[in-house]
């Protein structure tokens, strides 16, 4: 028979220790952040496991593909490479002609060099997050608050890594925000998410800005966190109410942040200091 | 044939960490959003019923850690909440396990929606997380799928004699 009394604690002693367990761990999420770290390292096998049927379909499906479906892709792609690569030539001009007038200015050049291709894992998360997990890792020298695009724009950056995988955090998440500039007129903003993927909001914009349904902004820079000039959202929507001091706008983010497959995490490669011993010394 | 506690420890773990795994699964949106059952939850919950010796409120803290790190909550959110819900089944396991199992089934329902409800609470206090209108309504899918899990685990412990 099963002896139900043998046991060490009463409940109620557990129960005390739990709370004030969980709550210490809660608080001190700060230095426990290595722990979490290898947890998770322990536990990423059982994402790719869980994420091997998902895989298994796609690579069928890629395999069965008919030859005219190929062939129309290959057609398609290729023109595109031709477009790209037309103005990749211009690019290239245009990147040295802007160099040469920064460094005229004095002003430092960020350019960011190292790109790594990172494949989105489908795997089930907190349900009040607006999160996706990679399948890079510190391994591959990921760092915490990455900044992470697609072929569309800024899709967000990372906020936990692990060896193999690492989480990124949205731009649409309800606690991210990010700085902006609109693109017709250079004029500061911050999009702030609202926990949708397809509608982000304005903060704090005065009524008098000029802003404009249409209008693309992009990247500011500032902050240090998210390199210059990648586009992130469109404005959709303005609304002036009469009894508030600021206007609300809506904007769509760019990059399609709910059905991301694949992701560009940047490097940031900022040496402002041999660009200033470049410059004329006047 | 008769196998020591490690032996039942393991395979306890070993069917956690499977409910972990059907937990993570990718599913098509729409089927994630309103009918994937919370696995893991459930899981402890049926070890705490019965087997409250081997697999009670620590246990259920632990398995919640896990589950944290799985779904990149907060660290220790679910782990409360798994601990004191579990709590509630290890108090009252022989009452429970004298019920019915569609009666379970609707006791069960009601403590995972307490269950998504403190964890909620939370989030949204901890770092005031959005909580989605469609996030209640996997509550409901225990009701079904209850009996089906109690009976699978239950074969589970008896094929290998766990005690």
């Amino acid at each position: 028979m099963k002896n139900i009394f043998r046991r060490r604690f009463p409940a109620s002693v557990k129960i005390i220790f739990i709370v004030i367990l969980s709550f210490g761990i809660i608080v001190n999420a700060e230095p426990l952040a290595p722990v979490k770290k290898y947890i998770s390292t322990l536990l990423s096998p059982l994402q790719f496991i869980a994420n091997a049927p998902l895989a298994m379909i796609e690579s069928i499906s890629e395999n069965i593909k008919f030859r005219n479906t190929l062939i129309a892709e290959n057609k398609a792609l290729k023109e595109m490479e031709l477009k790209l690569s037309d103005r990749l030539l211009r690019i290239v001009h245009l990147e040295q002609e802007n160099t040469r007038l920064s460094v005229l200015l004095g002003s430092p050049v960020s350019t960011t060099t190292k790109k790594l291709i990172a494949k989105v894992q489908v795997v089930d998360s907190d349900p009040f997050k607006l999160q996706v997990i990679v399948n890079k890792g510190s391994e591959d020298d990921v760092f915490i608050g990455q900044s992470v695009v697609d072929e569309h724009g800024v899709v967000g950056q990372v906020i936990e890594v692990s060896q193999y995988s690492s989480r990124i955090l949205l731009i649409a998440d309800n606690s991210h925000a990010i700085p902006l500039r609109n693109q017709r007129n250079d004029v500061r903003l911050i999009g702030l998410g609202k926990g949708d993927v397809h509608q982000m909001e304005l903060q704090y914009v005065t009524k008098n800005t000029d802003v404009k349904i249409g209008d693309m902004l992009v990247t500011s820079g500032l902050g240090n966190r998210f390199p210059e000039g990648y586009p992130v959202a469109k404005v959709t929507g303005i609304e002036n109410r009469s009894n508030e001091i600021y206007s609300t706008i809506v904007i769509q983010p760019t990059a399609k942040l709910d059905r991301i497959r694949y992701v560009l995490l940047l490097w940031p490669n900022t040496t402002p200091s041999e660009l200033l011993t470049l410059a004329p010394s006047s | 044939m008769r196998h020591g506690p490690i032996f039942s420890l393991a395979i306890i773990w070993l069917s956690v960490i499977c409910g972990a795994l059907l937990q993570v699964m990718p599913l098509p949106p729409l089927i994630d959003e309103y009918i994937r059952p919370h696995w893991m939850f459930l899981t402890c919950i049926y070890w705490c019923l019965a087997m409250p010796h081997r697999f009670n409120i620590g246990s259920a803290w632990c398995a919640g850690l896990l589950l944290d790190v799985l779904w990149g909550m907060t660290f220790g959110l679910n782990a409360l909440v798994f601990g004191l819900c579990c709590a509630f089944v290890t108090h009252q396991f022989q009452k429970i396990r004298s019920y019915s199992v569609w009666h379970q089934a609707l006791i069960f329902t009601v403590l995972v929606a307490i269950y998504q409800f403190l964890t909620a609470i939370l989030a949204s206090w901890f770092n005031n997380a959005l909580v989605p209108d469609s996030y209640y309504f996997t509550s409901l899918v225990t009701l079904i799928i209850w009996p089906w899990m109690f009976f699978t685990l239950r074969r589970v412990r008896r094929r290998f004699f766990l005690s």
